[in-house]
């Protein structure tokens, strides 16, 4: 596939600051690219810049082939931005904002009028649509204003943390909406501090922190860039171990390391849950008893602990 | 002009027309005040005023025929029956001490005999005790009292001519003319009141002075004119604020647009607002706007220097809440200065010089003219030019700042 975002060594500084330093990337076309890190890491000034509201300091952009700093009207055709805010006249009603941001994405009207209809189906406001937003809740709200980035149908979508401040239930509903217009063939580019979210989401993530990328990829790749390892623990009766079944763990292939923690087994490995049914069969053979077992993968959080030292809410 | 920006400037006056608050504040309140301040100040506008009048103290110790013409008739009736409030006193110098400390302008003392001198043609003497600190109103007192005099010489003189003209040819005798004197009198305010010579009196119809519910429509309508423009152009920064503005610099929409759309709404609010304000004050208080052509030349220019002001604080300030404590610091001293409280011809000479530097001032004039019935746009080229080039000024200085904000 080829890429519809590329940037290319970005560079943004503020009074001498740099808030973002060096920033490369790729999105290919029908990717759900996320952009992880914690507030102040640099995404949302990465993806003002490529929504042409910033100029770069340093660095270009292009997506779908127009340069940021050169086509800006022709990169602004191509996207459509769902920003941080609820950026919505409350005193409009869902349908005249939708109106009025449609004429704003030159949508003709005949046009605006089917495709406003199909994006209050999208977000599922519909019904609501003839009252004002001052009205609805904040989860009705963040849909709505994803709804208006739909409108011209962009190739591109870029959603800058579009879950802040909603209830669960709409935060589900937001992902599981972003996730079928993905299925559906749209490119995303997802900004979150929210691990979950990016890899509920996400094919490929790059983890920002102080303006740069420490690290990019998909999950498996990024677990590997870090060699975290999954911990397999069984619970069990502490005087019923023994020496025998830890020593046949062992010599599972893929087992790096088995430790007795009291009355529990800790199996660390590389392969994961594929190991499972073997180590299994092994406490079968030996007749030692199995009272829990739980299994410990490396996520997003822990690498981004790994690599930098700190949470990604600190 | 695209279409873009008319579609922001239609969706910001959308937004406004739903703002009761706004509504209530750039219409209600300047109608409130422009009856408060039509019916406090009326009586100041047309002189009748009860601390505009007069005080004047008279003590009439003649009590005879001449004296009640002067104090009944003359001082208490008409046009200077309006002009002075007349009180008694028993006593020339309780008189004397009333103007000498400044609680009367002046003291007219009639002493005894008074009439009978008049009616036998014998001098007489009207004594008039004036307060120098009042120099002008002491002036008008002076000035009525001797004309009375002047009309009473002019009759004992025609009376005497007369009388000794019957003597001296024995027509009549000394006794039969001193009793026919009184009819004669009669005789002369008959034939002086049927006007021998006659006086062509012609008025210029000159300019209609407006009421004070007209000059208050035109003060408050100016004033509330500029905080409408100044809500309406706070638009901008509210977008900003609210993040709207940076997700319309997302879509492919030239700056040109978004403050040309912006500029157009604050526009169409001031004049929206001052023709409604137009039609209100037409209906309820019956004020008279004069020529309609050169009404809306008028509104048109004025709504088009405040949209230049109010984008000039929008640009000057960075929130909507800076425009909100900017704008009443800049607006009240100005509306004040150009004659919005107090008019502009009851001003020192120096502080009527400045009133020109204010946007009200020229508002104020234009209309004003209109008002008092001018009907072509020759009588109103000044104030126009002036509110072009505020407009100019403002809106250039303002537009930069937002373009390149």
């Amino acid at each position: 596939m080829s890429p519809l975002v590329i940037a290319q060594d970005l560079v943004k500084h503020f009074d001498g600051h740099a808030a973002v330093r060096g920033v490369s990337f790729e999105v290919r076309c029908g990717e759900a690219f996320g952009l992880l890190g914690p507030n102040g890491a640099g995404k949302t000034t990465t993806i003002a810049m490529l929504a042409c509201l910033l100029e770069p300091t340093g660095g270009d952009a292009w997506i779908a082939g127009a340069s940021v700093r050169t086509s800006s009207m022709a990169v602004r055709r191509a996207i459509g931005v769902v920003p941080q805010e609820i950026a919505l006249y409350p005193t409009l009603t869902a349908r005249e904002n939708l109106r009025f941001w449609a004429r704003m994405y030159e949508v003709a009207d005949g046009e605006a009028r089917r495709r406003i209809e199909e994006v209050l189906d999208i977000v599922g406001l519909r019904e609501r649509a003839d009252e004002r937003i001052d009205t609805y809740s904040g989860g009705m709200k963040r849909r709505i204003n994803i709804a208006v980035g739909l409108l011209h149908r962009p190739r591109l979508l870029m959603l800058d943390e579009p879950t802040v401040g909603v209830d669960p239930q709409s935060r589900t509903n937001i992902l599981e909406t972003t996730k079928q217009l993905n299925r559906d063939g749209l490119t995303v580019l997802y900004t979150s501090h929210y691990m979950e979210e990016v890899e509920f989401l996400c094919n490929r993530i790059a983890i920002m922190d102080l303006g740069q990328i420490i690290a990019m990829g998909t999950h498996e790749e990024l677990r590997l860039q870090v060699g975290e390892r999954d911990l397999i623990s069984v619970a069990t009766h502490a005087a019923r171990i023994g020496a025998v079944l830890p020593a046949s763990l062992r010599a599972l292939p893929g087992v790096d390391d088995v430790r007795i923690r009291d009355d529990r087994i800790e199996v660390l490995t590389t392969t994961g849950r594929r190991l499972l049914p073997q180590i299994v069969t092994q406490f079968v053979t030996h007749d030692v008893p199995i009272l829990a077992i739980e299994v410990r993968e490396p996520n997003l959080e822990s690498l981004f602990l790994h690599l930098t030292g700190k949470g990604l809410r600190d | 002009m695209t279409n873009k920006a008319l579609y922001i400037a239609v969706k910001d006056l959308g937004i406004r027309a739903r703002d009761r608050r706004a509504a209530v504040v750039l219409l209600v309140m300047p109608m409130v005040l422009i009856f408060i301040l039509g019916l406090v100040f009326n009586p100041l506008w047309r002189g009748t005023a009860e601390f505009q009048r007069i005080p004047v103290v008279v003590v009439d110790q003649d009590q005879g025929e001449i004296a009640r013409l002067l104090t009944e008739q003359v001082l208490s009736t008409g046009v200077i029956g309006r002009m002075l409030r007349v009180d008694r006193t028993g006593d020339p110098a309780s008189a004397r001490e009333m103007v000498m400390r400044g609680r009367r302008t002046a003291g007219l003392v009639i002493p005894p005999g008074f009439s009978q001198a008049i009616l036998t043609g014998r001098p007489a003497r009207l004594v008039l005790f004036v307060d120098p600190a009042q120099s002008i109103r002491a002036g008008i007192v002076y000035s009525i009292v001797n004309r009375f005099g002047a009309e009473v010489v002019k009759r004992q003189v025609a009376i005497t001519v007369a009388a000794e003209t019957l003597i001296i040819e024995r027509i009549m005798v000394p006794s039969r003319v001193i009793a026919a004197i009184p009819g004669w009198l009669k005789d002369v305010e008959q034939f002086t009141a049927r006007q021998p010579v006659a006086i062509a009196e012609e008025r210029g119809s000159g300019p209609r002075f407006p009421s004070a519910m007209d000059y208050y429509a035109v003060a408050m309508g100016v004033m509330y004119l500029l905080f409408g423009v100044s809500m309406a152009s706070q638009s901008i920064l509210v977008e900003r604020r609210e993040g709207t503005l940076a997700r319309l610099r997302t879509t492919p929409t030239e700056s040109a647009d978004i403050v040309g759309g912006k500029l157009l709404a604050t526009f169409l609010t001031g004049l929206a607002q001052f023709c409604l304000l137009v039609l209100f004050t037409r209906v309820i208080y019956g004020v008279g706007w004069g020529s309609p052509l050169l009404l809306l030349m008028m509104i048109g220019a004025t709504a088009l220097a405040a949209s230049g002001l109010g984008t000039f604080l929008a640009a000057m300030a960075r929130t909507p809440e800076a425009v909100e404590a900017l704008a009443p610091a800049i607006i009240l001293p100005m509306s004040f200065l150009g004659g919005a409280m107090f008019p502009i011809y009851v001003m020192p000479p120096w502080l009527e010089y400045a009133s020109r530097l204010t946007f009200n001032r020229w508002a104020l004039d234009g209309f004003l003219a209109i008002m008092a019935g001018a009907t072509s746009p020759a009588a109103i080229w000044q104030p126009v030019l002036a509110l072009l080039a505020i407009s100019a000024v403002f809106l250039t200085v303002g537009t930069w700042r937002l373009r390149f904000r």
